[in-house]
């Protein structure tokens, strides 16, 4: 799905990643771990094409009908038509942009790219419907503008609920459990897995292991300056909660 | 006198001559802009602002009456019009509806009294330009369902001339009415010519009164023009200013909240590109006690357009427990657009609540890459985050026939289609 090869990025000037591996196989889910400022969100930001992230050596290529082709050069819309999804950790409030315009806007882009019909407002509405009530969203949150005056569970769920349009190939989760109640982290997680298939893959970008507990991930890979610095199966993120990180940084 | 006003003086003088009657306040009015001339930068009110170069090629009075198709420009209701075809008024498209009355006065009983204080060059024009006056009574009690559209339009044989209108409205006690005057233009992008109109709208006690000027004119025109409003006991006034046409637009808002309970919001848009500029120079005066104002204008400037906005809000001594807000938004496109803003208040009561800000920026990088990561292209994002931007302001209009109308205009300057203006 994904291969990341020597991965080195800067922003500002300032070096954060410095030679990242790693791949990723269609129905994986990775789990990044790692303590603050440790590069994990520039991780996620630099596959998705932030523009304030500068690529200094290394590849990031991605499956392309079948072909795995250097997305670098590719702006974020390219990618997100190809099927790269961020979640954000703190999702943009838009004022003035209507919340199902934008859904609706995003999928017929990414449907037209891909060769398919777009949807008209009524067709999109019905489309919408089982994903509403699989993430538990009231029906007026679509005609209020995107994330503005949203709580904080209910911006996560806008995230995981633009991710069930899309479908994307790649779902990358940048810290979605923070700043979630209980509640609504069991709702997120729902959504995520039942998004889950043998075709598409998730990066799940976390702090803690409380997401987890709700989210099985196939791997889980530590990143400490810039650097992937151990991996493992799901038992790491039960040893990284009881000993913390300082273990592998010493 | 410099040469420049010398042929709008000698041009008048003569017109004067060849009227049916005297004047006097004309002449008094010609009088004192001799005397003052046009404004200049130097003046306080027009810092930002020069009109003198637009003006140095004579723009006649009087221009040729034209036929139009006017059907784009208008709200498809069988509510109440009044048009204007290159200054004149044309009698047999206006249509009128039970309970709104207009008539058109002939100068000899109607002109207004001559304020000898005026100092306002494009007032002194106006006045003393004048053919005709228009006016439209609403009665008391009295409900005009559609919307009352009054069409400014401006056609090729318009080019090298000037037109000056003026229209009283008045809403008697809890009448309820709905504006949308337009200012528009079939023809060249070259033609050049000046629309100087004077609104003047009272509000009696308990109505309630919605004006939305829309202005779409020629890219080589000036439109200079005022809209007055004498707002009465709780009454409310709504005002939007719309501007994306024009070469140069100065937009003269003077609202007076007269007695309690009066309240007004003045709200507005202009969307500019190329080497457009807009003025928005506003006045809210607070009068007496117990009074509201609300205010949101939000600019955004493309290429090298120029925008400015005054916001002055007046609170005379009397008028204790006001409350007033403004907010002054704008949206810099281009390397080379500018925006002046200044709030001016000056209140002299001390049991006032009275807020006031000015913010200009960006398109926001992190925004953009927000509905790019969606699968939504650059451009594209840009335009959804101008209109959302607008949107705030245009959703200000309460009439959803009129909201429609300048919500499609919004989208001519979107699709970056100010050339088929």
């Amino acid at each position: 799905m994904i291969e990341i090869k020597n991965l080195h990025a800067k922003v500002e000037g300032n070096e954060i990643l410095k030679g990242i591996e790693l791949t990723i196989n269609p129905g994986e889910i990775h789990a990044i771990m790692g303590p603050n400022g440790s590069g994990k969100s520039t991780l996620a930001k630099v596959i998705a094409g932030h523009p304030s992230y500068e690529v200094t050596a290394g590849e990031i290529n991605f499956d392309i009908n079948g072909k795995m082709v250097s997305i670098l050069e590719q702006e974020p819309y390219e990618r997100a038509k190809e099927g790269i999804f961020l979640g954000f950790q703190y999702p943009i409030e838009i004022p003035g942009v209507n919340n199902v315009g934008f859904l609706r806007e995003a999928f017929n882009s990414i449907c037209t790219h891909q060769g398919a019909k777009g949807m008209d407002q009524k067709e999109f509405k019905e489309f919408l419907k089982p994903k509403l009530e699989l993430l538990e969203i009231d029906d007026s949150f679509l005609d209020r503008s995107v994330n503005e005056g949203f709580s904080g569970g209910e911006k996560k769920k806008n995230e995981i609920l633009q991710m069930a349009v899309l479908n994307p190939k790649l779902s990358i989760l940048d810290e979605t459990d923070s700043g979630l109640d209980i509640d609504a982290l069991k709702i997120v997680a729902k959504g995520v897995n039942s998004l889950k298939s043998k075709y598409t893959s998730t990066i799940l970008v976390t702090h803690y292991q409380r997401l987890l507990n709700y989210i099985q991930p196939d791997f889980i890979h530590v990143l400490h300056d810039g650097k992937i610095i151990k991996s493992g199966g799901k038992e790491l993120a039960l040893e990284l909660e009881a000993k913390g990180y300082d273990w592998l940084i010493k | 006198m410099n040469d420049v006003i010398k042929n709008y003086i000698d041009e008048n003088t003569d017109y004067h001559k060849h009227l049916e009657g005297k004047f006097p306040q004309m002449e008094k009015a010609l009088k004192k802009l001799s005397e003052i001339g046009f404004p200049t930068k130097k003046l306080e009110n027009w810092k930002y602002t020069n009109v003198t170069p637009l003006l140095k090629d004579h723009l006649k009075l009087n221009a040729p009456l034209d036929t139009a198709d006017i059907e784009s420009f208008l709200i498809k209701t069988d509510g109440p019009l009044m048009v204007f075809i290159n200054g004149h008024f044309i009698e047999e498209k206006s249509v009128s509806v039970p309970g709104l009355h207009f008539k058109v006065k002939s100068l000899s009983n109607s002109l207004p009294e001559f304020d000898e204080s005026s100092e306002e060059s494009f007032d002194l024009l106006n006045l003393s330009s004048l053919n005709a006056l228009i006016s439209v009574k609403v009665g008391k009690d009295t409900l005009i369902e559609s919307p009352l559209q009054i069409l400014h339009l401006s056609t090729e044989k318009m080019n090298g001339y000037r037109s000056h209108s003026r229209v009283e409205i008045k809403a008697e006690a809890y009448s309820k009415l709905d504006i949308l005057e337009t200012f528009a233009h079939l023809g060249k992008k070259t033609d050049h010519y000046l629309v100087n109109p004077l609104t003047n709208i009272k509000v009696g006690e308990g109505a309630k009164v919605e004006h939305i000027k829309a202005g779409l004119d020629s890219l080589s025109s000036l439109n200079i023009g005022k809209v007055k409003a004498i707002i009465g006991k709780d009454a409310f006034f709504n005002s939007f200013t719309f501007t994306i046409g024009g070469k140069l637009g100065r937009n003269n808002l003077d609202v007076s909240l007269a007695e309690n309970g009066a309240e007004a919001h003045v709200h507005g848009v202009f969307a500019l590109g190329q080497d457009q500029h807009c003025d928005i120079f506003s006045i809210i005066d607070h009068k007496v006690a117990h009074t509201n104002s609300e205010q949101l204008f939000k600019g955004l400037l493309d290429e090298s357009a120029h925008g400015v906005f005054t916001g002055k809000i007046i609170v005379n001594p009397q008028a204790q427990l006001i409350n007033s807000r403004q907010a002054s938004k704008n949206l810099l496109l281009s390397k080379k657009a500018r925006i002046n803003t200044r709030p001016i208040l000056e209140i002299y009561a001390d049991d006032v609540k009275c807020s006031h800000g000015a913010t200009i920026g960006q398109l926001n990088e992190n925004e953009i890459f927000y509905l790019e990561s969606r699968g939504i292209p650059k451009e594209k994002a840009q335009r959804m985050l101008c209109q959302g931007f607008a949107q705030e302001g245009i959703n200000t209009i309460s009439n959803p026939l009129i909201k429609e109308k300048i919500t499609g205009y919004f989208k001519i300057y979107l699709k970056g289609q100010l050339n088929e203006l």
